[in-house]
């Protein structure tokens, strides 16, 4: 009699829990999933995105500096040239040092330009190998950054571009 | 009926205990990092940015992290609260605040005061490159509401003879005035006999293991937040209405004080409003209690919006392009613009140069 009780509380308390695991990891993944493309935060911080001109190039919405940076979702071809237009601002003499900053905050070198104040448009070509582009997983990033870093520069950017040919 | 009795309290039973489970899961998803989903770890599930001390005591990225700038009536400071330094101003700050050959400006505001542009391209620095006579203090401190403002601005407008004051607010700083933490656990004002009531100091340096979010069930909370926001139904919606109308009474007697003192000292008051990205696409009831309120007091201010928006239709940019990416301050092209701008203001209606 009594071992029929502690089977039939067993069974009861093994049912109950079952039901209560399955529901309530069913609620959180449905919780999950049906939130996923909601976003609660009042910002946009504006429209950052990449602006696509033509087929392969690609306007950087202006950045101050410094560093002056911009972000970039698309894959750069390695093995093709990369050509920078950088428009500015105000008069200004000096070096600029170019970067490409990899999202897992490791910034690679792309050279240095020299900014002449009689100029208002720079162009810069690098070309970045297959190993720098990689990251750790070796894989290819979705975002990268351009960054122009001129620290004690006073002088900022009025557009940037960034050319693939 | 018998077993149809017992299925149904097992089911019942089941359905509570799978809510109680529910509710354990998301807790350890919310408090630790055991079970990875961003989504139902967001703070913005749990409270408003705008409303709520529980989203800011959920949020650790804005949280401060240095506690030496923790200042037992502000808040917090610009920088270590010292003896020598007892509101934690910076050196240069402390310097210009020092210097007597100068007619002071004493700017207060948060960090859109300075913005993300570096270092030379903050607003008063700029402003100090053209300035002759007058040299402006900054006395901005990044996450301030207009509560904090007015805190800072009674324990420093008597260190300036003769001051010229600025206020640079954000149209978010009406906001942050009900709030009774952000960055930290902050001074707060209540009204009690229609005046304004300080309250939330001592500020505690162990606030937050003191007082966690108040907040019953963080499921029924996720919920009720998301099918509010979606179907903004009456209770829902009252809350936050009643919240707004509370941000304005008490702002409104915030700029009465500012208004008050200036007033009483003869101080020259001028605001200069800021906006985030967002603001510069429509009038926000923010922005338009602002202007009211300082219009029907007759306080002077700057608006820099269309400033900017003048300057981007000229150039030919868009308004993105005043803004630092993922981050929402001014850049330096808005800081360079802001600076003259209200420098040709400044020359202009207080005879600066």
């Amino acid at each position: 009699m009594i071992l029929k009780k502690v089977y039939f509380v067993g069974k009861v308390i093994l049912i109950v829990s079952l039901i209560s695991i399955s529901f309530s990891l069913l609620l959180i993944i449905l919780l999950n999933i049906s939130l996923q493309n909601t976003s609660r935060e009042p910002f946009s911080y504006g429209k950052w995105n990449k602006q696509k001109i033509g087929s392969e190039q690609y306007m950087i919405a202006k950045r101050d500096f410094p560093p002056y940076y911009s972000d970039l979702s698309f894959k750069i071809n390695s093995l093709k040239p990369i050509t920078f237009y950088i428009d500015y601002l105000d008069n200004f003499k000096g070096e600029v040092n170019i970067y490409i900053a990899k999202d897992n905050g490791i910034w690679i070198s792309l050279g240095k330009i020299q900014l002449t104040n009689s100029m208002k448009r720079k162009t810069f070509s690098s070309v970045i190998s297959q190993d720098q582009l990689l990251d750790d997983r070796n894989v290819a990033f979705g975002a990268l950054y351009i960054v122009v870093e001129t620290y004690k520069a006073k002088f900022y950017i009025q557009k940037a571009y960034i050319i693939q040919t | 009926m018998l077993i149809k009795t017992k299925i149904f309290i097992i089911f019942i039973i089941s359905i509570f205990l799978s809510l109680f489970l529910t509710e354990c899961i998301i807790r350890v998803i919310v408090f630790t990092d055991f079970i990875k989903m961003p989504v139902l770890k967001n703070p913005y599930r749990y409270g408003d940015y705008f409303y709520d001390d529980d989203f800011w005591k959920l949020e650790p990225k804005y949280r401060l992290t240095d506690l030496r700038r923790i200042h037992p009536i502000l808040g917090w400071s610009q920088t270590y609260i010292s003896k020598d330094n007892p509101l934690g101003l910076y050196e240069d700050v402390l310097n210009n605040l020092n210097q007597n050959s100068k007619t002071k400006i004493l700017f207060y505001g948060d960090s859109f005061v300075r913005g993300c542009g570096g270092y030379d391209f903050q607003i008063p620095r700029l402003m100090n490159l053209s300035l002759k006579k007058e040299i402006v203090v900054d006395l901005s401190v990044g996450g301030y509401g207009l509560d904090q403002m007015l805190l800072m601005f009674e324990l420093t407008y008597t260190k300036a003879e003769n001051p010229y004051i600025i206020f640079g607010v954000l149209t978010e700083d009406v906001d942050r005035a009900i709030l009774r933490v952000r960055s930290n656990q902050k001074p707060y004002f209540i009204i009690k006999d229609d005046k304004l009531d300080l309250k939330g100091i001592p500020v505690d340096k162990n606030f937050y293991a003191k007082n966690p979010p108040k907040i019953n069930s963080y499921l029924f909370r996720l919920v009720y937040r998301e099918l509010g926001n979606k179907f903004q139904f009456k209770s829902y919606k009252s809350i936050y209405e009643n919240k707004d109308k509370s941000k304005k009474e008490i702002n409104s007697k915030i700029i009465d004080k500012i208004c008050k003192i200036s007033k009483n000292k003869n101080y020259p008051l001028l605001f200069v409003l800021f906006y985030r990205r967002e603001d510069l696409d429509f009038i926000s009831w923010q922005e338009d209690f602002l202007k009211t309120k300082l219009t029907k007091l007759n306080i002077k201010y700057f608006d820099t919006k269309p400033v900017l928006i003048q300057y981007a239709a000229d150039n030919k940019v868009p308004l993105d392009n005043f803004y630092v990416a993922n981050n929402g301050h001014h850049n330096a092209v808005a800081n360079k613009v802001i600076a003259e701008g209200l420098f040709k203001y400044l020359s202009k209606s207080a005879k600066f140069n």
